[in-house]
């Protein structure tokens, strides 16, 4: 059965990168980490270090290296702080080493909550650490989704993650299992997704502890459109779906838990999908954490004149710029288009394809706007209107919100 | 650094031009069927009407509005025009359709509550002539006379010779149409020139749901009440069933079951409003009918729901997912 949920686009185009393997790179020029306002160096700069070297703590977790090379201190960038390291063209092993030896079975809810700290463990997904999931969702959750549907339809990563590391994301999910005391766990992909499902079938059968669940090929996916597509709850404002007894995490979530437990590695890679048509060579790339923009984009060859790299989704995303951030988990090449607004014809396209039951023609005329609280900037609206109405940045003016 | 562009950077390939296109493409079995029962003078007609709101719409907006050249032209100007012209007898002097675009041009750029258009703009300028010229407009000839397509006004007697009373003036009297459902439904009964193409507009609509232009459940509920409340109120001397499917198949009602209740703009936005004016539509026409007697009213009602419309979306909005009133 393919659940769906009311409202969202059909993409018009299917990645093309479901075919090519992950490449792992392991040098780049330089690595921007995010530092947390409480961020402290814990070595002085100008110290060399390696790949999984202590830089400092920030946020309640430490920050370790991804590359080989000199830690430059923490600087400021573009208004934000960054652990900041500069390679030194070396590959460099990894330098600490503490794999888990208990059993699953003896491990306790905070043991894997404090693994998750200590291993570095982001979620993408929240940009949130995933030990503080781990703790807001223990004991509460009774259903674990592994969401691996894409961020936009031409990227890939999740699809690759599922084929090339099944066996690491089974293992991920039997520990976020026992870590929340979760009864069962859901693989959640588009319904054309079948090697994804197989993969993981071939690794987990027991009908009792895993589900697989094939969704409709849709856009956006977030956890209201899963929470809706799975169990036909609806979150009200503001409700996160662990307020349902629901922890839906992305696959590299749970993949990074698994292999920084079995390996004692931190965390130090990211995956994402370069792709799109405004680049050279579209890729799947495993990264090291922190890279910059600028060296993913010579890693693809260039981008075409016009094009830029945009974060995550081509219907809501953010242009990247600076270095790949902890909650990008696709880089899509997109070219500008230009189109001319024309006005209004109230074909109710916008409002056919609003996941949250708005009509957004409504910012046009009417004056009480209440509803743009609602809105969560999906962008499935601009994309739909025949008239090119720039109607999710005359959404945001609205708000109040300030552009950049 | 560059200008800043936002988010989407994608957009569908459905553009209005796309959208007009596929009305175009709608017209054509219509138009088609017209030229065979009524001759040339329908190409002369639409292209008079077509032509000339294209060209009004496009001034208006190019050098009134400021707008630039690619959106000024907008061709559904051109359908609505069309339109206009299938509510018209084929005898029609060829001034009507000029006054018809411009009527045309002015219903479509009248934008007062909401962004909404005020009338329907096709239904509009065939309301507005028929009480200015009721006479020109009810001068229904036999289908398979063919007039000159180029002479600017046929002669009365010419005319005179080859008139026909239409199903609906039969029913306006208190009588039937004898010729037969069928021959209404085919297209061979006497009327305007493309509303008389009931089967051809049933094609149409099949197109313009493939297409998603339209939606057959509007239609539906516009005819099911009209039929539903003739077969329980029939007339006097006729049989119900007859009586009711010649009801359904006379006059505008095809007409403004496939086009009018599904002209997006000046219909509610809403899918629950879109039925609920549509079903409105049928019971206000039947009532028109049964109670005013008024068998040419059909405009008039469509146009006084489509003052009605922005109130039935206000009442029809769905509360927003995860607010309080909304589930």
């Amino acid at each position: 059965m393919i659940l769906s949920f009311p409202g969202g686009v059909k993409p018009q185009e299917r990645t093309r990168l479901g075919k090519s393997n992950t490449e792992i790179i392991r040098t780049c020029s330089a690595i921007c980490l995010a530092a947390e306002g409480d961020a402290v160096a814990l070595i002085a700069a100008g110290t060399p270090v390696l790949r999984a070297t202590l830089l400092g703590e920030s946020g309640g977790m430490p920050v370790y290296s991804s590359i080989a090379g000199d830690f430059r201190g923490i600087m400021e960038l573009e208004g934000r702080n960054y652990f900041v390291v500069t390679s030194n063209g070396s590959e460099g092993e990894e330098q600490t080493r503490f794999p888990e030896q208990r059993a699953i079975t003896e491990l306790t809810s905070g043991d894997i909550a404090e693994s998750a700290r200590r291993f570095a463990v982001y979620e993408p997904r929240y940009s949130l650490p995933l030990f503080k999931l781990i703790e807001e969702a223990s004991g509460k959750c009774r259903r674990i989704v592994i969401d691996c549907t894409e961020t936009d339809p031409l990227s890939a990563i999740n699809y690759r993650l599922c084929i090339e590391h099944a066996h690491e994301l089974v293992g991920g999910a039997k520990l976020l299992l026992r870590a929340t005391g979760a009864l069962k766990c859901v693989f959640a992909a588009e319904h054309y997704r079948k090697n994804a499902f197989a993969s993981i079938l071939k690794y987990e059968t027991d009908e009792k502890l895993f589900a697989i669940a094939e969704l409709e090929e849709k856009y956006p996916y977030g956890d209201r459109a899963i929470m809706e597509s799975l169990y036909l709850k609806t979150l009200a404002q503001n409700e996160r779906p662990t307020d349902h007894g629901v922890l839906v995490i992305s696959p590299e979530a749970a993949i990074a838990l698994y292999t920084s437990m079995r390996d004692g590695v931190p965390t130090l890679d990211r995956y994402i999908s370069v792709c799109g048509n405004g680049v050279n060579k579209q890729r799947n790339l495993r990264v090291p954490r922190g890279i910059t923009i600028h060296d993913i984009k010579e890693l693809c060859g260039g981008l075409e004149s016009d094009a830029s790299l945009i974060e995550n989704s081509l219907l809501c995303g953010k242009r990247a710029s600076g270095a790949l951030s902890d909650a990008t988990r696709a880089l899509i090449a997109a070219k500008k288009e230009n189109r001319i607004a024309s006005e209004c014809t109230s074909c109710g396209l916008c409002a056919e394809v609003c996941p949250m039951r708005l009509l957004p023609l409504d910012i046009l005329s009417e004056d009480k706007l209440a509803w743009t609280k609602s809105c969560i900037s999906c962008g499935a609206c601009e994309y739909i209107c025949p008239s090119a109405i720039p109607l999710l940045r005359l959404i945001d003016r609205k708000r109040g919100k300030t552009e950049d | 650094m560059a200008k800043q562009a936002f988010a989407p950077y994608v957009h569908t390939d459905i553009t209005n031009t796309a959208k007009s296109t596929e009305w175009l493409i709608a017209l054509l079995p219509m138009l088609i069927w017209s030229v065979y029962a009524f001759g040339a003078r329908v190409i002369t007609l639409c292209a008079i009407s077509a032509v000339l709101s294209l060209a009004l719409d496009f001034a208006l907006r190019y050098f009134l509005y400021g707008m630039p050249i690619k959106t000024s032209i907008d061709i559904m100007t051109a359908v609505y025009g069309i339109l206009c012209v299938f509510s018209m007898p084929v005898t029609v002097p060829l001034w009507i359709p000029m006054i018809a675009s411009v009527f045309v041009v002015i219903a479509k750029n009248v934008r007062v509550f909401r962004g909404k258009r005020l009338f329907n703009p096709y239904i509009f300028p065939t309301a507005l002539l028929y009480l200015c010229f009721n006479a020109k407009m009810t001068c229904f000839t036999r289908p398979f006379a063919y007039f000159s397509a180029t002479s600017f006004s046929i002669d009365q007697r010419l005319i005179d010779g080859y008139r026909v009373i239409s199903p609906l003036q039969y029913m306006a009297d208190g009588s039937v149409y004898e010729d037969g459902v069928l021959a209404q439904l085919y297209g061979y009964a006497s009327g305007n020139i493309g509303e008389i193409a009931v089967a051809a507009m049933l094609l149409s609509l099949l197109w313009l749901c493939i297409r998603k232009e339209a939606d057959w459940k509007s239609s539906v509920a516009m005819l099911a009440p009209l039929l539903l409340l003739s077969l329980v109120f029939p007339s006097d001397d006729a049989e119900s069933n007859y009586y009711a499917f010649s009801i359904i198949l006379s006059g505008a009602i095809p007409f403004i079951s496939v086009f009018a209740v599904n002209e997006s703009n000046t219909v509610p936005i809403t899918k629950n409003g879109r039925l609920i004016f549509a079903f409105a539509c049928g019971v206000l026409i039947f009532l028109t009918r049964k109670i005013g007697n008024g068998f040419e009213w059909g405009y008039y009602i469509v146009l006084l729901m489509n003052i009605a419309s922005p109130f039935i979306e206000r009442f029809t909005k769905p509360a927003p997912l995860g607010s309080k009133k909304g589930k």
